[in-house]
């Protein structure tokens, strides 16, 4: 009881900083910067076209290798499966197939 | 009226008197909303620059179906909005940016330490947790939270710069409310 309301008076306490929070007075340096820029024709701070092409790029590689990581291990496994079915069915040894009720059936 | 007719017809013939009258009047204004979002002066001095420099470039934009403070005011917002996602996409890309930078000394790594001016001394550990979760709030909750209480807008000015109806604004500050609640819960239980 105690402790939840302490959190309540906490949280009230964070939410009302808030109307605490004074009004503050912009630089006057600011205009002369924005009159410089103006003048310069530099534009605001945006990703640049090379780092943006450099991060295209590299996306475009990640899923390149992806793809080709996941088609190749694709085949090795197809490879590796047939293999291991193929010394499995030469030994007679597919649990599907292999009924011990039915070979004492047969041999009687 | 007759004056924001006269300011916007000295923008749109690019009088830079008119840039000045504007400046006088909205820097206030644009500045301590970008320092609600951004905390951090450096920031909030740069969106103010590209706040005016917009306003002056797209001036003839401008129909003149709202007030001219509404319009800076929605400017204001979809610029700290657009500079804190790119501050998150850099953050998340820091990584690969500094794999890529051609080491001109550039510390993309880096983000700027959070420093509201207006905050005094003694509300800053408050402040500082009340920013965190408003971080997390949707943006157009926390564009309503931020005009509601750092630039005391009524509910009619906030409905105006957020396109949408009084009682919505309504629910966005009651939504708003009951979010940083939640948030602020959590952090409690989490440093108790």
């Amino acid at each position: 009881m105690v402790q939840n309301k302490n959190k309540d008076k906490w949280i009230e306490e964070v939410l009302n900083s808030a109307d605490k929070i004074r009004k503050v007075e912009a630089s006057p340096f600011i205009y002369p910067k924005i009159l410089h820029r103006l003048k310069t024709g530099r534009s605001s701070n945006m990703i640049p076209v090379r780092r943006a092409a450099l991060g295209f790029i590299t996306i475009i590689l990640l899923a390149v290798i992806n793809l080709l990581v996941i088609f190749n291990s694709g085949t090795g496994n197809s490879t590796e499966k047939t293999s291991v079915t193929k010394t499995l069915s030469s030994t007679q040894f597919i649990p599907s197939q292999y009924n011990p009720y039915l070979e004492i059936l047969n041999n009687n | 009226m007759q004056e924001q007719e006269n300011l916007i017809e000295g923008l749109k013939r690019g009088d830079p008197k008119a840039l000045e009258s504007l400046f006088s009047v909205y820097k206030d204004k644009v500045y301590n909303t970008a320092l609600g979002y951004l905390q951090n002066v450096q920031d909030a001095e740069e969106l103010t620059q590209d706040v005016f420099i917009e306003v002056f470039n797209s001036a003839g934009k401008f129909k003149g179906t709202s007030a001219l403070s509404t319009w800076i005011y929605r400017i204001t917002i979809n610029k700290s909005l657009d500079k804190i996602k790119y501050q998150k996409r850099k953050k998340r890309f820091a990584v690969f940016t500094s794999i890529f930078s051609s080491g001109k000394g550039e510390t993309d790594i880096d983000t700027p330490d959070r420093f509201h001016p207006g905050i005094e001394a003694e509300m800053k550990e408050s402040s500082k947790l009340l920013f965190k979760a408003l971080d997390k709030l949707p943006e157009k909750q926390r564009s309503a939270f931020i005009l509601a209480k750092l630039e005391s807008l009524g509910n009619k000015e906030i409905s105006e710069v957020l396109n949408c109806s009084v009682s919505a604004v309504e629910s966005l500050l009651v939504r708003a409310k009951q979010n940083l609640v939640k948030e602020l819960s959590s952090k409690y239980d989490e440093l108790h």
